[in-house]
């Protein structure tokens, strides 16, 4: 498995600038699922491709508020409120119950988990979904996050 | 490209860049509304972030000012265009000041309190570090004095100690004597 990690600067304008919003002691690293060593090849690449203009740069400015809060060292929930970032999923797996986080603000709907070492892992995105979780997405991130948690040595994509 | 702005991923065989995220973002559109935008959002952040300071809840802000938790949510959104005195009222029910600070465009963000006592802790704790690092090397030192002033009273003891400036002089002399006895031989 391989993991990208996802930066501030990866998100905002040109115009911006990301330094104007430092890490802080204790932010929360962010990071997607990449099939290979490629940072192109993240799985959130490939969803954000497949969106039309519009969505993406909606799901953009989603994730430039997520990295924002992220670097903070805050927790999502303490900024996204209960009804837009919530607890969607709890699976047992290794004698431990695990959370399945999902964020659903405009077009943007992310799951995520919180992992060992301020990690913040992004286990599946999706635009536009209403409800509850299908079992396929609840079982995605579950494998995801098993994955996450059993690999024995993780493996990140080269610096994009 | 396609016809409705998605991006088409090309077979890595026809050797074709593959768009990263760098290469998805339509910066034609109104930077300056974005811009706005991303100011609004900044507030919110900075508004929720003083809320969690002060372990209050959106429902307790709501208690606090006596407004329905949805004119909380939406309050704290970052999508609204919040006036002076929505912020005021916010931030006074944390018991908390404000004004407005300017910076450069490309300057740091300025730290909020509770950030200041984040960050002051996280260099208290760099500071420990700092101080343990300098009490082990200044042991270090300690005992690396003590062993070599211990080895060269041994070999003063044992009249092998030889000052610097005459070593020279010394292994000077014995080469030559070796020189004289071989050619001597």
């Amino acid at each position: 498995m391989y993991l990208r990690r996802l930066f501030l600067r990866n998100f905002i304008k040109p115009t911006e600038c990301a330094d104007a919003y430092p890490e802080m002691p204790g932010a929360f690293k962010v990071y997607c699922v990449s099939a290979t060593e490629d940072p192109a090849d993240a799985e959130l690449v490939e969803l954000l491709s497949s969106l039309e203009a519009n969505e993406r740069n909606a799901f953009r400015n989603g994730m430039s508020t997520l990295l924002k809060v992220a670097n903070s060292g805050r927790k999502l929930e303490t900024h996204f409120g209960s009804k837009e970032c919530h607890e969607a999923h709890r699976f047992n797996h290794a004698k431990q119950e695990h959370v399945v986080w999902r964020i659903r603000r405009g077009d943007l709907r992310i799951l995520f988990y919180y992992g060992a070492n301020r990690i913040l892992l992004i286990t599946d995105s999706f635009p536009k979904h209403r409800g509850k979780l299908t079992n396929a997405q609840k079982l995605k991130s579950e494998r995801t996050i098993k994955a996450f948690i059993e690999a024995k040595k993780v493996e990140y994509t080269r610096e994009s | 490209m396609n016809t409705n702005g998605a991006i088409v991923r090309h077979d890595a065989r026809e050797n074709q860049h593959k768009p990263d995220l760098v290469d998805l973002w339509d910066d034609e559109g109104d930077s300056h509304e974005y811009w706005l935008a991303n100011k609004r959002d900044d507030i919110a952040i900075v508004l929720t972030g003083m809320l969690e300071d002060r372990s209050m809840s959106f429902a307790d802000l709501a208690r606090a000012l006596n407004w329905k938790p949805s004119r909380v949510s939406r309050a704290l959104s970052g999508r609204e265009n919040l006036t002076v005195n929505t912020i005021a009222e916010i931030v006074g029910a944390a018991d908390y000041d404000f004004d407005i600070l300017i910076r450069p465009k490309s300057a740091r963000r300025a730290y909020q309190p509770w950030e200041e006592q984040q960050m002051g802790c996280e260099l208290f704790e760099r500071l420990l570090i700092c101080e343990n690092l300098v009490e082990e090397v200044r042991a270090m030192h300690e005992t690396a004095v003590s062993v070599v002033e211990h080895s060269l009273r041994n070999r003063m003891r044992q009249n092998q100690y030889v000052a610097p400036a005459e070593q020279t002089d010394a292994a000077n002399e014995d080469y030559h004597d070796e020189l004289f006895d071989n050619v001597a031989a």
